[in-house]
């Protein structure tokens, strides 16, 4: 428990960051601009959403597969121990 | 007979796959983020590859005796002096609205084609390193020599992207030498590769990308050998051990750090096995690239005086104290300094992780520090059920990470008796951080019954990615915001 305790006040911090970071970013539109200039144009938007996209939906899988795989091992029956006497 | 999805087994390899796939869009994503030169030290080290790649030889030291700019300098080549001064103005509110191509990048291209728009006279804080990672710069700078000097930056950036995967493989299959928990294994590739500084600098030209990279497979190697001891390997790995370690010390001296361990195992197997001649041949096999080179690289750098330039950092007075006392009264300050630049300091030090943050980590420190006295607790009372992890393989690790913070503020140490201060940061430690992923999952997945490990894994990668994303705002807030 402490530890998915920690893991939550990360997520927590993350959510901070992103409350305080997107009010200084501006539209989507605004950002994506600034973020294209001086940089090579396989690293301009539109290309650079194929890179966040697939990054993004990686992690998202990795997360959910973590979490899910996780909780059905934990939730998994023990397996029965077989009584060495008992007849075959 | 069609196996179903539940049956079906991760080999290592398809996790090994699943890291390089996710490790390549990450990098990528990370060089999209910053701006050319703004990762630091990057003007230096791409000068360094850039003098490389124009005059076919390293930049030496040219005795004129002024001192070396630390960031830019009016002898860095025309195109990569007119990049810094253009990075420079756009910056946060200061880029051109709705526009995605602004008329400087038309002047860089235009400037590539002029060979002596490429050409700096090589006087740079980084011409006293060893090559290895400049020269395999030098492909991917090639490879576009007559493009613009940004696709030139971004290009090399990529060759660290490539050591970022294979530092964040290795650590992985490092782990899978510890603890039989694969999901535990994945997670310590993870950790590794979401690392906030780690995913910096290898998307970075930066030198520091290649101890990454020859670090963690360094140690994959060592916990592989050290492992068993009583079983000698084939010659041949001894040899790929002492090659990769010569490349990590031809890239950046930290690789010095690493070759301890290797002293160390190779002791250990010969101890056990000091009859065998295999053993003395595995070990000579290990010692003898590094002789060989070291020595002679050692030899010419010595014959050349190209040791210490003078530099432009800021000097201090010298310290007179031993090193023993000097770490009993490092300030806390400093200390700070580098806890913090190890997990996120990006450049200035407003642009710096908050202590929320740090704090945070501490805290997974110290779940660590518990978990480690119950995985020694488990073994002692407990062995039969304790063999999912191996104690030696922990203490190797955690071997590793002591040696190496020692290591590093040693050379902090020999600065300061130069009278420079404050040269070491804390990604300086970054090559032991696949020693410390691991001692942080062994130890927490200690504290909790098997069935529970998995779940442990999902704590720590949320954890990291909370971190990674924390970051990535950071830094992105830093150069786009308002």
């Amino acid at each position: 428990m402490l530890q998915i305790r920690i893991a939550l006040l990360f997520v927590r911090a993350a959510r901070t960051e992103w409350d305080s970071a997107r009010a200084g970013f501006g539209s989507l539109a605004q950002l994506t601009n600034r973020a294209s200039q001086l940089k090579p144009n396989t690293f301009k938007f539109p290309w650079t959403w194929v890179y966040v996209g697939c990054f993004a939906a990686i992690l998202i899988a990795t997360f959910c597969w973590f979490w899910i795989h996780g909780l059905r091992e934990a939730m998994a029956p023990e397996p029965e121990e077989r009584d060495p006497t008992a007849r075959q | 007979m069609n196996r179903s999805h539940a049956e079906r087994r991760w080999s290592d390899r398809r996790l090994a796959l699943f890291i390089a796939v996710l490790g390549l869009f990450k990098g990528l994503v990370w060089m999209a983020m910053t701006p050319p030169l703004k990762i630091a030290d990057e003007p230096t080290h791409f000068e360094n590859i850039a003098y490389r790649a124009e005059f076919l030889k390293r930049p030496r030291y040219d005795g004129g005796g002024r001192p070396i700019g630390k960031v830019m300098h009016d002898g860095a080549p025309p195109e990569v002096f007119h990049l810094w001064h253009v990075t420079n103005r756009y910056f946060r509110g200061k880029y051109l609205p709705n526009v995605r191509v602004v008329p400087e990048e038309q002047e860089l291209r235009n400037m590539a084609a002029v060979d002596k728009n490429r050409e700096g006279d090589g006087q740079i804080t980084s011409m006293a390193y060893p090559g290895v990672y400049y020269d395999l710069g030098v492909v991917a700078y090639d490879l576009f020599r007559h493009s613009s000097v940004i696709v030139r930056i971004y290009a090399v950036r990529f060759v660290s992207v490539l050591f970022g995967i294979v530092a964040a493989i290795a650590s992985f299959l490092a782990a899978r030498q510890v603890f039989d928990s694969r999901t535990l294994a994945l997670t310590v590739g993870l950790l590794v590769m979401l690392q906030p500084m780690e995913s910096q600098m290898t998307a970075a030209v930066n030198n520091d990308a290649a101890i990454l990279g020859f670090g963690a497979v360094i140690f994959y190697l060592q916990l592989r050998f050290f492992r068993e001891p009583q079983t000698v390997p084939h010659w041949r790995w001894g040899l790929l051990l002492g090659v990769i370690n010569t490349l990590a010390i031809l890239s950046k001296p930290h690789g010095y750090g690493l070759a301890a361990g290797s002293v160390f195992v190779c002791l250990a197997l010969l101890y056990k096995n000091r009859r065998s001649r295999a053993a003395w041949l595995f070990c000579t096999s290990v010692a003898l690239p590094l002789a060989v080179v070291v020595l002679a690289y050692q030899w010419q750098t010595h014959h050349e005086g190209t040791a210490l330039v003078p530099s432009a950092t800021a000097h201090s007075a010298t310290i007179e104290t031993d090193f023993v006392t000097f770490l009993s009264t490092l300030d806390e300050t400093y200390q700070s300094y580098l806890f913090r630049s190890t997990f996120g300091q990006f450049g200035w030090l407003e642009y710096a992780l908050s202590s929320e943050w740090t704090d945070l980590i501490r805290a997974i420190g110290g779940l660590t520090w518990y978990g480690f006295i119950a995985a020694i607790a488990a073994r002692l009372l407990w062995p039969d059920d304790s063999r999912w992890l191996s104690i030696r393989g922990l203490l190797f690790s955690l071997g590793t990470v002591v040696f190496s913070v020692l290591f590093i503020l040693y050379i902090e140490y020999l600065f300061r008796q130069g009278g420079v201060s404050g040269v070491i940061q804390g990604r300086s430690f970054l090559f032991a951080y696949p020693a410390a992923a691991i001692i942080v999952c062994s130890c927490w997945g200690a504290l909790v019954p098997a069935r529970f490990r998995t779940l442990t894994g999902a704590a720590l990668f949320t954890c990291a990615l909370a971190l990674h994303i924390g970051s990535i705002l950071l830094i992105g807030r830093y150069h786009y915001g308002s």
